[in-house]
């Protein structure tokens, strides 16, 4: 008999497989990072449906396997995806959360309660749509590297913690350096930027919102890299991530008719909201950013 | 040996225990079905395509489809595979013509838009002979956002972009439907006609 274990979960990824299976890799709350074959799951007429699709959380019945898990069964806590997937920009920052959130929990089953929890409140803070999605990915991803270890400093001198704020930062020391410790070909980005990292860091919302889009791109350049710097492999999707203003990346040619009367059929979210609301969560929702 | 395991591994769905049993399987085969199948594999590469216009599979530089004066070329519907064409043909529901886009958007995957049939899409339109887009990517999330996506896109051109409801699956209870399954049926509902 093979031991069944229950979690909640972040699905992070779903990968076909063969005709109709799927392997998921879950993010657990007690387990770690696990990887789990969901069977007959493509189906239409699956009883897993749409709860084992990215960005959502759920609570999650496995039987112990080797090397891959076997889903048993599902309920859903947090139906996030598609509200996340109804915005392109904010499905592109949520989706560099998910790989983010994989890379950092780099060995499978070694528990990551603190990753957990704080990709459940990202991804739950990106469906309320409160902040741009691009704030919430970079207050996520310096969270994330702060519980992985890589705590950055914004203020104050990371090599020998000299009161700031300090005009250098150097990735390789991790964050703000003083003069003294300052290493040649550091960067020197604007002090506003520094503070909206900061306000990011800390959850000061009321600065960050209110900050401007240049400051925006510049913290988000500065968290990629740091990003990059600790993480070995390429998290791929950072290229895709969309940012405050950004266009889509395809021209449309100049002779496509653009004045004709537009009728679009809009992903009706509040509707869905509604019928999301009528199946009360089992569980406690996760704490918003 | 090791050579074909390695590239039949490659295959989807095909595992390297797979690939092996697959491996033996064709060493003690009849060497006539085997070169039957080389056969067929030689004459995919050879003599099979893709539509210049929409991306489907296709014997000739135009697809049966696009070449078909009798298909209604105001409407396009937008599908991720070519195998979502034979499901689509299959109901016989629809008239008009498809563009293939080749996958879905899937940044964790490596895949963005510019790596998928859209601009071939969007030069397509030019004509100004398309008025209407289905959007039929796949009913998961990565599908969704590839709608959203093109939604988006194609929204300023002026045309009526709808996207195929996906609904309850018959024969099931509602009760056992998904939040985004039930939250999707909400959204396709229709009039009653009583
Ligand atoms: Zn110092
Ligand atoms: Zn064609």
């Amino acid at each position: 008999m093979p031991a069944v274990y229950r979690d909640d979960a972040i699905v992070l990824r779903a990968q076909k497989l063969g005709e109709a299976d799927r392997i998921v890799t879950l993010l657990t709350r007690e387990h770690g990072r696990v990887r789990a074959v969901a069977k007959g799951v493509r189906k239409t007429m699956s009883r897993f449906g749409a709860r084992l699709e990215p960005f959502m959380l759920i609570d999650v019945q496995l039987y112990e396997g080797r090397s891959l898990d076997t889903v048993n069964q599902v309920e859903t806590i947090g139906a996030y995806g598609l509200t996340i997937a109804a915005d392109y920009a904010r499905y592109t920052a949520a989706t560099a959360m998910l790989e983010t959130a994989e890379r950092l929990t780099e060995t499978e089953r070694e528990p990551a309660l603190q990753q957990f929890l704080l990709l459940a409140g990202g991804l739950r803070t990106l469906s309320q749509k409160a902040h741009e999605p691009g704030l919430v990915l970079d207050a996520y991803l310096i969270r994330s590297l702060s519980v992985a270890g890589w705590a950055p400093s914004f203020t104050d001198c990371a090599r020998c913690g000299q009161a700031g704020p300090h005009r250098a930062f150097s990735l390789a020391m991790g964050g703000s350096v003083c003069p003294s410790c300052r290493p040649p070909g550091a960067a020197a980005p604007h002090p506003e930027t520094l503070r909206l990292l900061s306000a990011l860091l800390t959850g000061d919302w009321p600065s960050a919102d209110a900050s401007e889009a240049r400051r925006r791109r510049e913290a988000s350049g500065l968290v990629a890299a740091y990003l990059q710097w600790h993480v070995e492999r390429r998290v791929r999707s950072l290229r895709w991530v969309e940012r405050d203003g950004d266009r889509p990346s395809i021209n449309v040619p100049a002779n496509v008719p653009v004045n004709v009367p537009v009728k679009v059929a809009k992903i009706d979210v509040a509707a869905i909201e509604r019928a999301q609301a009528a199946v009360a969560p089992t569980l406690d929702d996760p704490e918003p950013f | 040996m090791q050579d074909l395991i390695d590239e039949l591994g490659h295959l989807p769905g095909v595992g390297p225990k797979s690939a092996q049993r697959i491996a033996f399987h064709i060493l003690q085969s009849d060497p006539v079905d085997v070169r039957r199948l080389v056969a067929a594999l030689t004459e995919v590469i050879d003599k099979v395509r893709f539509c210049v216009s929409c991306g489907n599979v296709s014997a000739e530089e135009l697809c049966r489809i696009c070449s078909d004066a009798r298909r209604d070329g105001t409407v396009l519907c937008v599908v991720e595979e070519s195998k979502d064409v034979v499901a689509i043909e299959k109901t016989r529901e629809f008239r008009g013509r498809y563009h293939v886009l080749g996958g879905a958007i899937s940044p964790i995957e490596g895949v963005g838009p510019d790596d998928l049939r859209v601009k071939e899409l969007v030069t397509r339109l030019a004509s100004g002979e398309v008025t209407e887009i289905i959007l039929a990517t796949d009913p998961n999330l990565e599908g969704e956002a590839t709608a959203t996506y093109l939604a988006r896109l194609l929204k300023p051109m002026g045309l009526r972009v709808t996207r195929l409801a996906s609904g309850l699956p018959v024969g099931g209870d509602l009760e056992y439907a998904d939040e985004l399954t039930l939250g999707r049926a909400f959204e396709g509902r229709r009039l009653l006609d009583v």
